[in-house]
């Protein structure tokens, strides 16, 4: 790697992590202390309004229902998360957001939300669509790579 | 269901508020700032939003939330939302 390309590795892991690490710090720091950046994104997954069953959500999060169950279940028990049956298929269970759970997501969304009106501050409409194009690049070819490493896994 | 008068979407907001802020119903008008008067933090916000949606039977943006500033805009905002889907 030269320096430029040193450079922008180190960038880009020290944004990754430091946006993991502020955000589990500004939950612990908050009105939802118990709950980790994981959970806070199982919240996401599950939406603000829509009851989803368990497969769609475990399909928008790309996890197994397996896992999310064992998500969804801690979730629950601490007041995050409603599990209810299927009105027209009572062997199909939904999961949907408490008010605690809404609370908590509308909090989270709020720090993104700063997070991006910060990245797009400095920048006029050309930036932003330069940086819009080049992280678009970044996301396809990270997702182009976890897709190969799970065939391999499979 | 008849559409909820102005002053019934008032008296909803301000016991709302009032709940929120410990400010009595009668200490809350359409002038002040739910933030800088009434000191609702962002939590409170989305409370008062939450509860809101719940009763009005709508659902309200963060971005939405964020832009009313003053009790009045917040009954002119739930007004404005049940009139478009009445």
């Amino acid at each position: 790697m030269n320096d430029q390309e040193s450079h922008i590795n180190d960038l880009l892991l020290e944004i990754f992590e430091n946006i993991l690490v502020t955000e589990q710090k500004a939950l612990r720091r908050g009105s939802f202390s118990d709950l980790s950046i994981a959970e806070m994104h199982t919240l996401e997954g599950i939406g603000l309004y829509d009851a989803h069953t368990m497969s769609e959500t475990a399909a928008r999060l790309e996890i197994t229902t397996g896992t999310l169950t064992v998500a969804v279940d801690k979730l629950v028990k601490k007041g995050y998360v409603d599990r209810l049956r299927d009105e027209a298929d009572r062997r199909i269970v939904r999961v949907k957001l408490t008010r605690k759970g809404k609370l908590a997501y509308r909090l989270h969304m709020k720090f993104h939300t700063l997070l991006v009106e910060r990245l797009l501050l400095p920048l006029d409409e050309q930036g932003r669509a330069t940086l819009i194009r080049t992280l678009e690049t970044i996301d396809s070819f990270v997702r182009e790579q976890y897709r190969r490493y799970n065939l391999t896994e499979d | 269901m008849p559409e909820p008068t102005r002053t019934e979407v008032l008296k909803e907001i301000t016991s709302t508020i009032s709940r929120l802020s410990n400010v009595p119903e009668a200490g809350i008008n359409e002038t002040q700032l739910l933030i800088a008067d009434l000191k609702l933090d962002s939590l409170a916000i989305y409370e008062l939003v939450v509860d809101l949606e719940e009763r009005f039977g709508m659902q309200i943006s963060n971005e939405d939330a964020e832009g009313l500033e003053t009790v009045g805009e917040a009954v002119d905002y739930i007004q404005r939302r049940l009139s478009e889907a009445g």
